[in-house]
Formats: structure tokens, sequence, C-alpha cells
């Protein structure tokens, strides 16, 4: 029976990318008799993707321009791919396919500011926002056969609005002592010191952030486990937790292979199934 | 079950004048509540019944119930012709539907809920780029349309729910630039 182990990239693409992202996620999905979502991955979705569009939603709220939105996201874009970057500003700044362009000046005067190109768009991408944030929300416990690892420590709560801007906390973990995580992983010493193996030598920032604490739990294993560890671990609990016999399904090779290797764990990308 | 009837009130126009005086006063739409209560007396209350003042207190939701129900009608034939193997008039029916959303979507005040149906209504129309709908999705979007006939004021997350159904049926109701919005916010 063939087996899938699911991180956040791949949940967020199933969840809340283009039709045609999502697609090829979903048919990835299919490919296996059972599919594993850990709760970790709701928790990393939560705190990484949805925040960023809970900002961009709360943007949108509070300036009441779709304009004046752009602009700021585009500040906010601090991307080294600047020709992406500049294209996908360029194509928001179009909107093209808006309700906006169908919408005939004459409703103003019936309507007021309501009807203004500006403010139909604010609204439009505002709304539009808001409804992907709660709809891959209400979704994330359908797209696997099972989630799995449950966090006791980590309460799902679901997006909520407040004076009209959007809350998502809470976004972390609040255990009573440490990290519900904690026992299972001091049962594994030897894979985390494997792990750390693999990527002492990394200069991403991110790996060597997940080599210190991966060494830090293995050399002072008595050590309280908190939040931030949890979170540096990232990459390292799903390919610690994934099942022998499972497949760890990723967009993000480049970062789990090293790990994944370390424990001879396979590691695939959803486009690695499609026909 | 019971049914409240409220006495038909007395209207007078407002002594201030806005510029929603100008939208058309208390036209009564032919959309209509029922209960499937075997107790009940079978009667059915017309949805500007429940809401008697609406053209007056919130203009903008009288207009919506004119508009409304003028669409579901556009839906309705288009259910029709198509089931009649008329494709040309089903699809006509639809584009009917698709002039009126923009004027629906200014009637946003009314609620979140309201106007992310319209939204993704209008984005899963204008992203079928010119292709004519199939059965099943125009059943759901009499569907959704029905809902906020009947529910104007439903929360968001409600609406989610008539949303999901779009998508699930191989509509696309989101904006077709918001592919660029999620590619940015997902670094």
């Amino acid at each position: 029976m063939s087996k899938a182990f699911i991180d956040t990239t791949v949940l967020t693409d199933a969840l809340i990318k283009s039709a045609e992202i999502r697609k090829s996620a979903i048919e990835a999905l299919k490919k296996f008799n059972v599919t594993e979502l850990p709760v970790f991955a709701i928790k990393e979705f939560k705190a990484g993707p949805l925040k960023n569009f809970a900002w961009m939603h709360n943007k949108l709220a509070i300036l009441g321009s779709f304009e004046k939105a752009i602009d700021a996201l585009q500040r906010m874009s601090r991307t080294p791919r600047r020709y992406t970057t500049s294209t996908a500003i360029e194509a928001l700044r179009e909107a093209a396919g808006s309700i906006s362009r169908q919408t005939p000046g004459t409703l103003v005067a019936k309507y007021g500011a309501d009807a203004s190109m500006d403010k139909v768009q604010c609204d439009e991408f505002r709304l539009a926002i808001n409804v992907a944030i709660r709809k891959p929300w209400k979704k994330r416990r359908d797209i696997t056969t099972d989630v799995v690892l449950p966090l006791p420590c980590y309460r799902e709560v679901a997006p909520y609005e407040r004076r009209g801007l959007i809350e998502l906390e809470p976004n972390k973990c609040n255990p009573p002592g440490e990290c519900s995580l904690s026992p299972r992983l001091r049962e594994r010493i030897e894979d985390l010191r494997k792990m750390r193996e693999a990527i002492k030598n990394s200069e991403k920032l991110e790996n060597q952030r997940r080599a210190k604490t991966l060494r830090q739990l293995y050399r002072k294993p008595k050590e309280v486990i908190q939040e931030k560890d949890c979170l540096h671990l990232g990459d390292a609990i799903f390919v610690l937790f994934a099942p022998d016999d499972s497949t760890i399904l990723t967009t993000n090779i480049a970062d789990f292979k090293p790990l994944a290797d370390s424990l001879g764990k396979r590691v695939k990308r959803p486009e690695d199934f499609s026909e | 079950m019971t049914v409240i009837l409220f006495p038909k009130p007395k209207i007078t126009d407002a002594s201030d004048s806005t510029a929603m005086d100008s939208l058309e006063k208390a036209e009564a739409p032919p959309v209509h509540t029922s209960t499937a209560d075997e107790r009940s007396t079978g009667r059915q209350v017309e949805t500007n019944q429940l809401y008697p003042v609406s053209h007056e207190l919130r203009p903008e939701l009288a207009r919506s119930f004119t508009l409304l129900s003028e669409g579901l009608e556009y839906v309705s034939q288009s259910i029709k012709a198509l089931k009649e193997g008329d494709l040309i008039s089903s699809d006509d029916f639809i584009h009917r539907l698709q002039a009126l959303l923009p004027e629906l979507f200014c009637c946003r005040s009314i609620g979140d809920g309201f106007g992310a149906i319209i939204n993704a209504i209008y984005q899963s129309l204008a992203n079928m780029q010119g292709s004519a709908l199939k059965l099943a999705q125009l059943e759901t979007i009499r569907r959704g349309l029905r809902r906020i006939s009947t529910e104007p004021f439903l929360e968001l997350s409600e609406a989610v729910d008539e949303i999901i159904r779009l998508q699930d049926i191989g509509l696309e109701p989101e904006p077709n630039y918001f592919k660029y919005a999620a590619e940015l916010l997902d670094e």
C-alpha cells in the first residue's frame, strides 16, 4: 500500500494556489492509497501563507483603496526575483477580469463611492482574500485520508474577524511546560544527530538555525524544548516523523533531500507524479 | 411553525435627499420563502414581507431583491433552454445575468457574505472565457443566488460553503488576477 506524508508546501499548493497548481497537488495525492497530514503542517500553514493573506486583507480594509493597497504590497515584496515581482504587481494593477471593468460609471450616481472603480476593486480583492483564507481552513482536514501527529499544545482555531480585520490567533503553540513533541524527539537522539550532520555545513540561514537546534537537542536532552526550537526544526520534524514506508511529498526538495537522505527516507515533488 | 406577517407599513419619502433616492422603490420581488414543515399552512412569505421597511432603511436591500429576482429568472430560463437542447438561448440568458451582477455587487454593503457570493459568481462566469455553462454549474449558481435571496445577511463563513460548491463543480470563483497576489503572498 502506497503512503504519502504531506508537508506544508504541498498543503499550501492544494489549498490556496492557482487552479492549475491546486490540481497538480491534488492529482499527486490521488496517486497514493494513504495520505497523511501532520498537524504541524496545519500550524505552519496558518503561521505562514495565511498570515500573509490576512495582512493583505487587513491592508485593504484599513486603506479602503485597491491602488494604495497594491502600493503597500509592492513595498513589502522584498524578493530578489525582481522581474517576477514586478510582473505580478503589474498584473495586479491591471486587475484583468475585475468586476469593476463592467461597472458602469452611471452607477456612481445611485450607489455613491461603492460603485467607484477603486472601491469596487478594493472590496472585490478584499472579499476574495477573505474567502481564500476561510476556504482552505474549512478544507484543511479533507485533502488527505488521515491527519496525524496531533499537537496537544496547539489549538486549531478558525480565522475570525475583529473590527473588520482578520485575526489568526492563536498561531503558535501554548505548551503548559515544554513542547508536546519533546518526549518523542528525545527517543530519536541518533536520528537528530544524523540530520544535523547532513545540514551542518549549509550556508542557508534557515538550515544553520535548524542545525543549531538539532545539536542542542541531542547534546542537552534534558533541557526544556520551547516553541522557538520547534519552529526552527521545521522541515526536520516532517522528515523525522514521516513513516519509513512513506514518501515525503514536498515542493521544497532542496531543503528536504539532505535530511531525508540522512535517514534513508524517500522525498518527491507533486510534479514528479504528473503524467 | 408559526409565521409572523408584519402589517404593511405606511411609506413616506424621506425629506433628506441622498444619492440612494434615485433607486427604484419597493418593487415586489417574486422571491418566496417556504417551509417543508408538515405542520405549516403552506402559505408562502415573500422576501420583502420579511424585510418590510427595507426600501426605506436599506434601499440597497430592496434593489438587491429586484435584481436577484431578475437574475434568478435568467438562470431558470437558461436551465430550461439547456434542457430543451437550446444551447444558444441558454448561454444568452447567462449573458443577461452577467450584465446585472456588477450592479448587484454595488449592493454589497448588505454584508460580506452577500458580496462574496456575488463576486464569486461573477468571477466564475468571467473565468469561463465565453464557454457555455453545464447544467450542474447553472444549478449551483442558482443555488447561490437563492441563498442570498432568502438569507441576504448570511455570514461570510456560510457564504464560503456556497463558493466551495462553485469550485467543486469546476468553476473558478476567484478574480483572474488573484493568482498573482497568491504568488507574491506565498513568499
